[in-house]
C-alpha cells in the first residue's frame, strides 16, 4: 500500500467529516425555486383557474351548458323567428315632416280591446321625415305620428294615428307576416 | 437502506415540502462542507449547494433505493462542483509557480496545530482548477484517468495541475508555519 504523502493526509482527515450548517437563506432560495409561487393572473386566467378546481369540475358543465342555452337563445331571436322591418316616412300636408316620433303599437287581436294592445317601440322621425322600426316580429301593429313640440308643424298638425285618424281604434292595422312594410303616414291638419 | 430513507424520498418524490426539508436539514451540512471546498468562497459555496440540492430533488426519481443514500447525493454534489468548474473555468487565471518551496519539508507537528478552517481557507485560495483536481483526488479518492474523464482533460494534465496545487498548498503551509513559530 502506498503511503500518503503528509500533506494528502492533512486535508483527507480534516475534511473527510467536514461539515458546516448551511446559512437559512440557502433554503429559502431552493424553496422558492423548487415551489415557486404563481403569478398573480388576470382577470380570465383567474375564472379558468376557478373553473379548473377538481374539487369542483362541474363549474365547467355549468359554463358550457350556460354557453350553449345563449347561443340557442341567441339563434332563435335572430335567426329562426322570423324578422321584419317597418319604415317609411311621416308627412305634414304636402312635405315630409321635419323631426318628430313615431310610436309603435302591436295589437293582439282584431278587435283592439283596450288591454289587447301594447307599447312595442319608439323610433325618431328624421329631418327627412323618415322613420323605421328593425326586428319586428310577426303580427299586427298600429302607429302613432307625432311632429316635435314646439315645432312649425306642431303649431299646424295633430299627433295622429296611421293613417289620418285622431283615435286608435278607427286607425289602419299594419300586417306584419311575411316581408318588410313601408308606410306614408300623415298627421292631420288642425281645425 | 432505511424504512425511514424510503418513506422520506418517497415523500419527496411527492413533492412534499416538510419531507423537502427534512431531506435538506438532514444532508444539508455535509454537503455544504463539500462545497466548501469547491468553491472559491462562502458565497460560491452556498451556489453551488443550492445547485446541488436542486439537482438533487429533480434527480431523486433516478434514485433507485440501492446502496446509500447518502453515497447517491455525495456524487450529485461533485458532479455539481465539477459542472461549476467548467462554467468558471474560462474566468481563471493560472499562476506561476516557483519552486522555492518544493522540497520544502514541513514540520509533523506544525501542521498537526493548523485548524480546518485554516486549511479551508488555504483549499479556498488555490486557483479553481488546481482546487477541484486536488479535492477530487485527495479527497473523493479518484484517479488521474477519471479526473481526466470527469473534467475533460488529459491524465497528464490532471497530475501537473495536482503536483501544482499540492506545491501551493505545501508553499501556504510553510507560509503558515512561519506565521505560527512568530507569532
Amino acid at each position: 500500500m502506498e503511503e500518503k504523502d503528509p500533506i494528502e493526509k492533512l486535508v483527507n482527515s480534516a475534511f473527510s467529516d467536514f461539515e458546516k450548517g448551511p446559512p437559512d437563506r440557502v433554503w429559502e432560495k431552493l424553496q422558492a425555486k423548487l415551489h415557486p409561487e404563481p403569478a398573480p393572473a388576470g382577470f380570465w386566467a383567474r375564472l379558468i383557474a376557478f373553473f379548473h378546481l377538481p374539487e369542483w369540475p362541474v363549474g365547467w358543465y355549468l359554463v358550457l351548458a350556460g354557453t350553449a342555452v345563449s347561443l340557442m337563445l341567441t339563434m332563435g331571436y335572430f335567426g329562426l323567428s322570423r324578422h321584419h322591418m317597418i319604415r317609411g316616412h311621416a308627412y305634414a300636408g304636402e312635405l315630409r315632416l321635419c323631426r318628430g316620433t313615431a310610436m309603435l303599437f302591436e295589437v293582439a287581436d282584431k278587435t283592439m280591446a283596450w288591454d289587447s294592445v301594447s307599447y312595442f317601440r319608439s323610433a325618431i322621425i328624421d329631418d327627412y321625415g323618415h322613420f323605421q322600426f328593425s326586428h319586428v316580429r310577426d303580427g299586427n301593429y298600429i302607429l302613432r305620428i307625432a311632429p316635435e313640440r314646439n315645432s312649425e308643424a306642431a303649431k299646424k298638425f295633430l299627433p295622429s294615428w296611421f293613417d289620418r285618424c285622431e283615435k286608435s281604434d278607427s286607425c289602419l292595422v299594419i300586417h306584419v307576416n311575411t316581408s318588410d312594410v313601408n308606410v306614408e303616414a300623415h298627421l292631420i291638419l288642425k281645425r | 437502506m432505511l424504512d425511514d430513507d424510503y418513506d422520506l424520498i418517497s415523500r419527496c418524490l411527492k413533492r412534499e415540502v416538510e419531507a423537502e426539508y427534512k431531506l435538506y436539514q438532514r444532508f444539508a451540512p455535509r454537503m455544504f462542507g463539500l462545497c466548501l471546498r469547491y468553491g472559491g468562497n462562502e458565497m460560491e459555496a452556498e451556489d453551488i449547494l443550492q445547485d446541488g440540492f436542486m439537482r438533487l430533488f429533480s434527480h431523486l426519481h433516478q434514485f433507485r433505493f440501492e446502496g446509500s443514500i447518502e453515497g447517491w447525493i455525495r456524487r450529485i454534489f461533485v458532479t455539481t462542483a465539477i459542472n461549476y468548474y467548467r462554467k468558471n473555468l474560462k474566468f481563471c487565471e493560472d499562476v506561476e509557480l516557483t519552486n522555492a518551496y518544493e522540497d520544502a519539508t514541513l514540520q509533523e507537528d506544525a501542521l498537526s496545530v493548523i485548524s480546518t478552517k485554516e486549511l479551508l481557507a488555504l483549499l479556498q485560495r488555490l486557483p479553481l482548477g488546481y482546487r477541484t483536481v486536488f479535492n477530487l483526488f485527495v479527497i473523493e479518492n479518484y484517479n488521474h484517468k477519471e479526473i481526466a474523464d470527469l473534467l475533460g482533460i488529459s491524465e497528464g494534465t490532471s497530475k501537473s495541475q495536482f503536483h501544482r496545487a499540492k506545491s501551493l498548498v505545501r508553499r501556504m503551509l510553510k507560509e503558515m508555519e512561519t506565521e505560527h513559530i512568530i507569532g
